[in-house]
C-alpha cells in the first residue's frame, strides 16, 4: 500500500524483499565505508520483513487448506492459479527489465562513444541542451 | 538516514505557495519562526488570494509577493517564489502545514552527505477526527515506517513530498525548477533529480503535520489529483527511468500493484463472494495484520496507540474509495487519453 494508491500485496511482497537483502547489502556497505543508515535502522526493517513473510505463509497456507471448504473448483481454481503466476512473472520483469535496459543501453551508448544522454528533457521549452548537456 | 552535523554555513530561504490560505496560513507562518534552526529568509507566494492571506503573512513580518495573476498551480506559484530565492538552499512548504520544533535542523543534515538536490521528512495528519483524516493517518504511519524507509536504504525515495522539501537552489534550478507538465510537480521534478544523477534523502527524525483532506469531497479531489499525477509521471518519465533501476521496478511495482488491487477490490472480491463463499470478503482486510504492526510500533513511541486503534478500520475504506478513484484515472489518462489538467486542492 502506498499513499494514494490501492494495493494487492505485490508492493507488500517487493518491499519485504528488499528489507530482507538489508542486511546483506549492510555488510557490503560496511566493508565498503559506504554506511548512511545505522544497524538498529536495518535490523528494525528485517524484523518488519520476517514478519511480515511469517504472516503472508501462514494465510496463504490457510486460504490453500481452505479453497475445498470454501467451494473453490474448475475455473476458480485455474483463474487462481494464473493469477498467482501472472503476479509472479509481472514482477521478475520489472525488476529484470531495467536490468536489462541499463545494459544495453551502456552497449548501445559505448559502440557510438556517447555519455548519459537524459532523453526526458528532450522537448522541455524550460531546459537548454548546450553541447549535448541538458541545463 | 545518519548524517553528519547540519551544515552551519547553508543559508535557506522557505517559499510558501498560498492561495486562500487565511485560516492557516499564520500557524505555519509561527512554525517556521519558532524552529530550532528558523529559515534565514521567508516569502509566502500570495497566489492572488482574495482572503486577505497576503496581508496576514505581511503583518507575521514576512516577505509576501504577488503574482500579477493567479498562475493556476502550486508549481506556477513555486516557480513564482524561486525568482527571489538568493540563498543556497531553498524550503518549500505549504501554507497548511506546519513543521516539528527540530524539522528544518533535521532535515539540513541530509545535505552534508554528498549529491544531494532534494530532503523530505515524516508526514503526520495534523488533526485526526474524521473517518478520512483517520484513514490518512494510518496510511502514513504505516507507509512512512517501512515502504519510504526502504525507499531511502536503496537511494530512491519515490517522491520527495511536497508539503514540505528542501532543495539545493542550483540543482534546483538546473533541472528548471517545478514543471506545470504533470498534476504532481513533487514526483515530476524528484525523478527528474534521480535522472539526473542527483540524490533525494528522506528524513524519518524531521515531522510535518500538513492539514489533510477532511471530508469526501476533498479527499475525492486530492485522490483525483494524486492518481493523475502518477500516471501522468509514469507515461512521461517511463522509458526514463528504465537507467535508474531500483525507481523503474517501484514505479512499475506500484502501477500494477494500484490497478489490479483496484480490480480486486471492486470486481474480483465482490464476485468470488456472490459466486463462491461470502468468506472472499475477508479478503478486503487481508493484510490488517501486516498493517497493524509497524502502526502500532509507531503509535506506541508518539503515545498515540488508542487514536492509532480507533483509526485502524478507517484505513479499509480509504483504501476502497482509492481503488475506485484510481480505475478512473486510469480509464481518462491511458485509454481514452483525456488527462486531468486542472489543479484542484485538496484542502
Amino acid at each position: 500500500m502506498n499513499i494514494g494508491v490501492p494495493g494487492t500485496g505485490i508492493s507488500l511482497i517487493f518491499y519485504t524483499l528488499l528489507a530482507v537483502l538489508m542486511p546483506i547489502i549492510h555488510c557490503g556497505r560496511f566493508l565498503r565505508n559506504r554506511r548512511e543508515h545505522d544497524v538498529k535502522f536495518v535490523f528494525v526493517h528485517f524484523t518488519y520483513a520476517v514478519y511480515f513473510i511469517f504472516i503472508l505463509l501462514i494465510e496463504m497456507s490457510i486460504l490453500a487448506s481452505s479453497l475445498s471448504v470454501l467451494n473453490v473448483r474448475g475455473p476458480w481454481t485455474t483463474m487462481m492459479r494464473l493469477g498467482a503466476l501472472g503476479t509472479f512473472c509481472m514482477l521478475a520483469s520489472w525488476i529484470t527489465l531495467p536490468l536489462f535496459a541499463r545494459y544495453y543501453a551502456s552497449l548501445r551508448r559505448r559502440r557510438k562513444g556517447l555519455h548519459s544522454t537524459l532523453p526526458y528533457l528532450a522537448g522541455r521549452k524550460d531546459v537548454q541542451v548546450i553541447d549535448g548537456i541538458y541545463i | 538516514m545518519s548524517g553528519g552535523g547540519v551544515p552551519k554555513n547553508l543559508k535557506l530561504t522557505t517559499i510558501v505557495p498560498a492561495f486562500n490560505e487565511a485560516d492557516c496560513i499564520s500557524e505555519t507562518i509561527i512554525s517556521l519562526k519558532n524552529q530550532s534552526r528558523p529559515p534565514d529568509d521567508i516569502i509566502v507566494v500570495d497566489d492572488s488570494s482574495t482572503d486577505g492571506t497576503g496581508e496576514i503573512a505581511r503583518s507575521l513580518g514576512v516577505k509576501v509577493v504577488r503574482p500579477r495573476r493567479n498562475t493556476g498551480s502550486k508549481a506556477g506559484a513555486q516557480n513564482f517564489g524561486l525568482r527571489y530565492v538568493t540563498t543556497d538552499l531553498t524550503m518549500v512548504l505549504d501554507a497548511d502545514t506546519t513543521v516539528a520544533r527540530n524539522g528544518i535542523a533535521e532535515i539540513l543534515k541530509a545535505f552534508a552527505l554528498p549529491n544531494t538536490a532534494a530532503a523530505c521528512c515524516y508526514v503526520l495528519p495534523r488533526r485526526v477526527r474524521t473517518l478520512w483524516e483517520r484513514g490518512r493517518y494510518i496510511e502514513y504511519l504505516y507507509s512512512f515506517s517501512f515502504y519510504k524507509q526502504v525507499q531511502d536504504y536503496f537511494g530512491k525515495p519515490l517522491i520527495s513530498s511536497g508539503c514540505l522539501s528542501i532543495y539545493d537552489t542550483k540543482r534546483l534550478r538546473l533541472a528548471g525548477g517545478w514543471s506545470t507538465r504533470t498534476m504532481a510537480e513533487d514526483m515530476d521534478l524528484t525523478w527528474t533529480f534521480y535522472q539526473m544523477g542527483y540524490k533525494v534523502r528522506f528524513v524519518p527524525s524531521a515531522l510535518c503535520y500538513p492539514i489533510e483532506p477532511y471530508n469526501f469531497d476533498l479527499m475525492h479531489k486530492q485522490l483525483k489529483r494524486w492518481s493523475a499525477a502518477f500516471l501522468q509521471n509514469v507515461k512521461l518519465h517511463g522509458r526514463g527511468l528504465l537507467d535508474t533501476p531500483f525507481l523503474f521496478t517501484a514505479m512499475a511495482v506500484s502501477l500494477t500493484d494500484a490497478t489490479l488491487g483496484a480490480l480486486v477490490y471492486l470486481l474480483a472480491l465482490p464476485l468470488m463472494a456472490v459466486f463462491v463463499s461470502p468468506w472472499f470478503l475477508l479478503g478486503y482486510i487481508i493484510d490488517a495484520p501486516i498493517i497493524v504492526v509497524p502502526v502500532l510500533i509507531v503509535a506506541r513511541r508518539r503515545k498515540e496507540v488508542g487514536k492509532a486503534i480507533a483509526s485502524f478500520p478507517s484505513v479499509f475504506i480509504l483504501r476502497f474509495v482509492n481503488g475506485f478513484i484510481f480505475l478512473k484515472a486510469v480509464w481518462f489518462e491511458f485509454i481514452i487519453y483525456r488527462p486531468l489538467t486542472t489543479y484542484e486542492k485538496g484542502h
